[in-house]
């Protein structure tokens, strides 16, 4: 029998059969549903993930800080009574001390091998950010870090933020009555800070550029946070804590390190620092922690995607011996003709085979098809930004669909089988 | 050439056990036509079926054209049932939800015969059958008569050395029985196949060249005509 009547007998029996044949695929198709989404999913999460380190993080520098416990490390933050140490602050409102860099230490990390520069934010908060004709609002203020990926709707930054500009997040636009993105670049904002004494200062800055709200959740409220040259954020931050324990004081620096792109020099500098007494961490450091988590809750549902695509094996298994059985005269008559059991084996099998692609491609084009339809909706509900929760790839449905294939052709096998061992003269007997 | 060498079919296990054919012995010669004939339970089918292939004897011998068929191999022996025979059983084996056409292709899908070749072949086939008119239709549509006539021509699409047809007039009336039997009677003189054919009717017994009667698994005569 040529493989070109194999498929078109098993495809008339699949048609004769139209019932059975679309529920079976139906069972399967919730199995390829399931695995469609979950990959989409995982596609998502994982291109959100690479940007939110992309956008928040250099990865060719380090975080370093002195305290283990802000990295979840040495048993987290001390809540314990502890010898004193001049650099413990206070962090929050519940009494948790942690210990801070000062300039000794940032010195001392700048000249470590490796290191090619320390680079600080100064993230401080202002008292408010206003214009002549709006509401004050309020507003952080850090250094621009050239190392992060910063998406501009406007203007642009080339490396550094001129003394007395600003770079604002587009958040503010409206809020300030800038009007739109383009129409900000130029306009002057007043930013009005405070000391403890009370002491307060306006300061103008000429706007730059304007910013996407980066989709964030790392450095908490990037979409409220006005990025200034190092040397004003330094100012400012001098000018807001002078006179009291932060003054020069630091939970995190970054330090560059040379060649940084190098995993390699990356992780030798890191040892480096932390032989020095520090905590280090990469950016794919803090990536793998997300990457982690995201990982287990793939593997969690993949589990269950597989668990639906058990049922859906048993199921064509199922199928496949009624109709053998309900086939036995016609198995009977063909291999009474002299058709040989691997004709036999694989007109089965291969019915088993289309089961497998209609199934697949039902739940593969219905996972797409919902995906689609719900993706802005979602994304916008988990605050994703402009990045989807869904992504679709091709080439993993492709990859899907020949794999939930090559899964109910195992299936059809043992069908198949007793189909093609069938005895001419016992299945003619059958009335 | 079909030749028997005492030919033993015993069915069941021992304390149950039962002889259906005992220790049967003939030969056919090519060309020729045989009628089997005996009462219902005398082991007609079961010959047939291992003349064709499809069963094995428990003892003796089958063999066919200098083919001893217990000899072949499992492949060999599709090939041979695929190539050389065609079948027309009891009842029919037609498969019913599909049409006309496609139950005769089954043989030439079976064969391998090309696509191209196959259209001609099936409406030979179902023209001498006087079936052309119902070739697209599903066969469970059919008539009796009209099912035996399919089974018969999806039995000669292949052009066999040997058909082999299990009453093939059981189901039809007299008038539309001798069509099929003036059929397969021309079938034999043009092919010039061997032609073997269970019946109860004396008449068609009576116009073979060779008689062949059972009674309770044994043959009892086998006696050839004059004329050929
Ligand atoms: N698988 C089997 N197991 C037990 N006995 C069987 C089996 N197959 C056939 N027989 C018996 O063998 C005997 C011969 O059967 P067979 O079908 O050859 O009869 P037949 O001559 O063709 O009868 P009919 O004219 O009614 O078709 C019967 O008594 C039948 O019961
Ligand atoms: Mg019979």
């Amino acid at each position: 029998m040529k493989v070109i009547d194999t498929f078109k007998r098993s495809g008339r029996n699949l048609r004769q059969a139209k019932t059975r044949t679309i529920l079976t695929a139906l069972a399967l198709a919730v199995g390829g549903f399931t695995l469609t989404l979950t990959l989409a999913a995982a596609n998502g999460a994982k291109a959100y993930s690479n940007r939110l380190i992309a956008t928040n993080l250099d990865s060719s520098s380090l975080i370093v800080t002195k305290d283990k416990g802000l990295f979840g490390q040495g048993g987290g933050v001390n809540t314990k009574p502890q010898e004193y140490d001049d650099s413990l602050t206070s962090l929050g409102s519940r009494g948790v001390l942690v210990k801070e860099l000062n300039q000794a230490d940032i010195d001392k990390i700048a000249k470590l091998p490796g290191v090619e520069s320390v680079f600080q934010t100064y993230a401080t908060n202002a008292q408010y950010v206003t214009t002549a004709n709006s509401k004050k609002y309020t507003a952080s203020i850090q250094a621009y870090n050239n190392k992060i990926s910063h998406d501009f709707i406007a203007g642009t930054v080339s490396t550094v933020v001129p003394d007395g500009s600003v770079v604002i997040p587009d958040s503010y636009l409206s809020l300030l009555n800038l009007g739109s993105a383009n129409q900000a670049i130029g306009k002057t904002v007043t930013v009005k800070t405070q000391q403890v004494t009370g002491t307060t200062k306006s300061q103008d800055f000429k706007i730059v550029a304007v910013l996407t709200t980066p989709s964030t959740l790392i450095s908490g409220d990037v979409g409220s946070t006005l990025l200034t040259s190092t040397t004003d954020a330094r100012n400012i931050y001098n000018f807001i804590n002078s006179g009291t324990i932060n003054a020069n004081r630091f939970l995190f620096v970054s330090a560059r390190v040379v060649n940084g792109n190098n995993a390699q020099k990356l992780n030798a500098t890191k040892a480096t620092i932390i032989n020095a007494g520090y905590a280090a961490e990469s950016a794919a450091d803090t990536q793998a922690v997300i990457g982690q988590i995201i990982n287990v809750l793939q593997i969690i549902i993949l589990v269950f995607g597989l668990i639906t695509l058990i049922a859906s094996f048993f199921g064509v298994v199922n199928t496949q011996y009624i109709s053998v059985l309900e086939r036995t005269r016609e198995i009977g008559l063909m291999k009474a003709l002299g058709m040989g059991r691997r004709s036999v084996l694989g007109l089965f099998v291969i019915e088993a085979t289309w089961i497998g692609f209609f199934g697949a491609l039902i739940g593969a084009l219905g996972a797409v098809i919902i995906g689609l339809s719900i993706n802005p909706w979602i994304s916008h509900k988990l605050n994703f930004g402009s990045d989807s929760l869904l992504v679709f790839k091709p080439s993993q449905l492709v990859g899907l669909i020949i794999f939930l294939m090559i899964v109910t052709t195992i299936a059809g096998l043992l069908p198949a089988r007793s189909a093609a061992r069938l005895d001419p003269i016992e299945a003619l007997r059958t009335e | 050439m079909v030749e028997l060498k005492s030919v033993h079919k015993v069915y069941g296990k021992k304390p149950n056990e039962f002889v259906a054919l005992n220790d049967v012995s003939f030969s056919i010669a090519d060309g020729k036509t045989v009628a089997i004939v005996g009462k219902s339970g005398s082991g007609k089918s079961t010959l047939m079926h291992i003349i064709g292939g499809l069963d094995h004897p428990s003892a003796g011998e089958v063999e066919i054209n200098g083919k001893v068929l217990s000899q072949l191999k499992r492949t060999e022996m599709d090939k041979f049932r695929a190539n050389d025979l065609g079948f027309v059983f009891q009842s029919f084996f037609i498969e019913g939800n599909q049409s006309c056409y496609q139950n005769v292709a089954l043989p030439l899908e079976i064969t391998e015969v090309p696509v191209r070749n196959r259209r001609a072949m099936i409406t030979a086939a179902l023209e001498q059958v006087e079936l052309l008119d119902k070739i697209d239709v599903k066969a469970k549509n059919l008539s009796g008569g009209q099912k035996q006539r399919l089974a018969i021509a999806r039995a000669i699409v292949s052009k066999p050395k040997l058909i082999m047809a299990d009453e093939p007039t059981g189901n039809l009336d007299s008038a539309t029985g001798d069509k099929v039997i003036d059929l397969l009677f021309e079938l034999n003189k043009t092919l010039n196949c061997t032609l073997i054919i269970v019946t109860h009717d004396e008449d068609l017994a009576a116009r073979c060249s060779q008689q062949i009667t059972m009674k309770d698994g044994q043959m009892v005569s086998s006696t050839e005509a004059n004329k050929s």
